[in-house]
């Protein structure tokens, strides 16, 4: 691999760290092990550049990765992430930074703290396909790339997911709220 | 039911309440090229026992695939359809195990043989053996069409023209036209001149579409008196095949330690995947820039003409039959199945119990040492 596609690998995980770190946090909820999963599939994808397809056909590997090694941090320090579910009031990320209205600031950090353990409570095998499509935007087929598993698989666990969150009063709530204030 | 809209709103508020991460630093991936490897000392012995076994499995493969190989090409048969003088030879047998010759058949044209060319006849895909054709036509009406649209054969010749005195670059000239007007190209040429400057000789040769090579070498024909014709056809559908299936064999493996890779854990464990992933990748590339080699050889014939004035001589151009990696791949992996196929038949199957044996020893050894140091 030339230093050319070197350079464009660099700015494309760079472009990537933080949608990628926010994955891993949403897998992990841990700042610190999302953060280490993180720099850890990344240097992984870094080492095998020379191996991984190139280009945007990256994106899934790349994100297995990530998947992957948040899976393995979470199985080997379960009870640590049990201490961490809600987030310091000072370190809520864009909405701090836009000098809003505090009592908007809050609002946001709320409803973001209620939905993250509405996506936390979802199990394993569920939240990861879920993160994958809304967060990461992964079309199914690399979905099935990324996890290892059909697309068929990955259809079904987002429409178990879907149903699941649907169910969930804390996310109609705040359907509700965001219908209202819009 | 909750939209798509929706399912995505959740997910970005969730995402929101992640803290900041630290920002990446660019200069990191380069240290880490440098440091990862400072830090290298050994693969872990789990992994160290996982490669070594599919190294050993890939040996054995290899090896069976080599010998499986050796002996499917004795089996080949072809038929050489010279023009006038020709020989057929299997690239896999050497130069003394052509199994048909159509030399001194003295059949001007084509069609004597049924076919121009060489025709082989793959058992792989036809397990009835067939037999060598005592009459070429018969042969043609029997042999598997498949066999013959699949076929790889590298067709190679040379023809001696002789022409009328002043006549050498007029026919120089035709042939060339003649080439590129097959969607051919001039590889080479040589010409000698006379004292009086004119030419007196000359040789070019030519690469043609292989579908046209046998048409060409007619019509290049009707140019002067031929005074000598020489055809050869070497069949490398083996070889091609058998390297389809070793590219094939490697992709699995590649995509499989891709796999893997996402899965190790540590780094000694990601050094050891990538090592073998590099070694694949490495066949990989040795082994198609090889079945790109075959592909260009089979595509084009190779014709040298030498054109002649009267009284006029000249050694023509020396066409390779098999010119470069391709015969050196050939030597070494026959030279390796018969070193196999000769230690197996010396010794029966003790060696091959013997082998496998050392091999189990080995695993278990490994195996054991890597528990025993866990307990201590």
């Amino acid at each position: 691999m030339g230093e050319s596609a070197d350079d464009d690998l660099v700015a494309r995980l760079v472009g990537e760290h933080e949608r990628a770190y926010r994955a891993a946090w949403l897998i992990l909820r841990d700042s610190h092990q999302a953060e280490e999963a993180v720099q850890e599939a990344f240097l992984r994808v870094w080492r095998f550049r020379g191996s991984l397809p190139a280009g945007d056909a990256i994106r899934p590997w790349m994100y297995r990765v990530v998947v992957n090694t948040s899976i393995s941090a979470l199985r080997h320090d379960r009870p640590r992430r049990a201490s961490e579910v809600a987030m310091p009031a000072g370190d809520i990320g864009p909405a701090a930074a836009g000098g809003q209205d505090p009592g908007t600031v809050a609002e946001d950090a709320d409803r973001a703290s209620t939905m993250a353990g509405a996506l936390g409570d979802l199990p394993e095998h569920l939240r990861v396909p879920v993160i994958l499509r809304y967060w990461i935007g992964l079309s199914e087929k690399e979905i099935a790339t990324a996890i290892g598993r059909r697309p068929g698989t990955v259809k079904s666990r987002l429409h178990d997911a879907r149903s699941r969150l649907a169910a969930d009063p804390r996310v109609n709530a705040a359907r509700l709220a965001a219908g209202g204030e819009g | 039911m909750l939209t798509e809209d929706d399912l995505r709103a959740v997910v970005e508020s969730a995402a929101s309440a992640a803290p900041r991460p630290t920002a990446i630093d660019d200069q990191q991936f380069t240290d880490a090229r440098t440091s990862a490897s400072s830090r290298i000392r050994r693969p872990r012995g789990r992994m160290a026992v996982v490669l070594l076994a599919a190294a050993v499995l890939a040996v054995l493969a290899v090896s069976t695939a080599l010998m499986r190989d050796h002996g499917s090409t004795a089996k080949f048969a072809t038929v050489g359809a010279p023009v006038t003088e020709g020989r057929a030879d299997q690239s896999s047998l050497g130069s003394g195990a052509s199994a048909g010759t159509g030399a001194s058949a003295g059949a001007a044209a084509p069609s004597a043989a049924g076919a121009p060319g060489v025709l082989p006849l793959d058992r792989s895909m036809n397990p009835t053996p067939a037999p060598l054709p005592s009459s070429a036509g018969a042969a043609n009406a029997t042999a598997p069409a498949a066999a013959v649209d699949s076929a790889k054969v590298v067709k190679n010749g040379s023809v001696e023209l002789g022409v009328n005195k002043g006549s050498v670059a007029e026919a120089v000239s035709r042939v060339t036209s003649m080439a590129t007007g097959f969607g051919g190209y001039v590889a080479g040429t040589r010409t000698t001149g006379g004292s009086d400057g004119s030419q007196v000789s000359g040789t070019v040769t030519i690469r043609v579409p292989a579908a046209s090579f046998e048409q060409l070498t007619i019509d290049v024909g009707k140019l002067g008196d031929v005074r000598s014709t020489t055809t050869s056809g070497i069949d490398v559908t083996a070889q091609y095949t058998d390297l389809d299936a070793k590219i094939g064999a490697l992709h699995a493996t590649h995509d499989q330690l891709l796999t893997i890779l996402t899965k190790a854990d540590t780094i000694p464990d990601i050094l050891s995947v990538q090592d073998r992933l590099n070694q694949v990748q490495s066949e990989l590339d040795s082994l198609e820039g090889q079945r790109r080699l075959l592909a260009d050889q089979t595509a084009y014939g190779t014709l040298a003409v030498t054109v002649l004035e009267p009284g006029a001589t000249v050694a023509p151009l020396a066409v390779d039959d098999n010119p470069g990696l391709g015969n050196a791949w050939d030597d070494a992996k026959r030279g390796f199945g018969d070193a196999i196929e000769e230690i197996v038949r010396a010794s029966g199957t003790a060696v091959v119990v013997l082998a496998v044996g050392f091999i189990g020893v080995l695993v278990l050894w490994l195996l054991t040492r890597n528990v025993r140091r866990r307990l201590v």
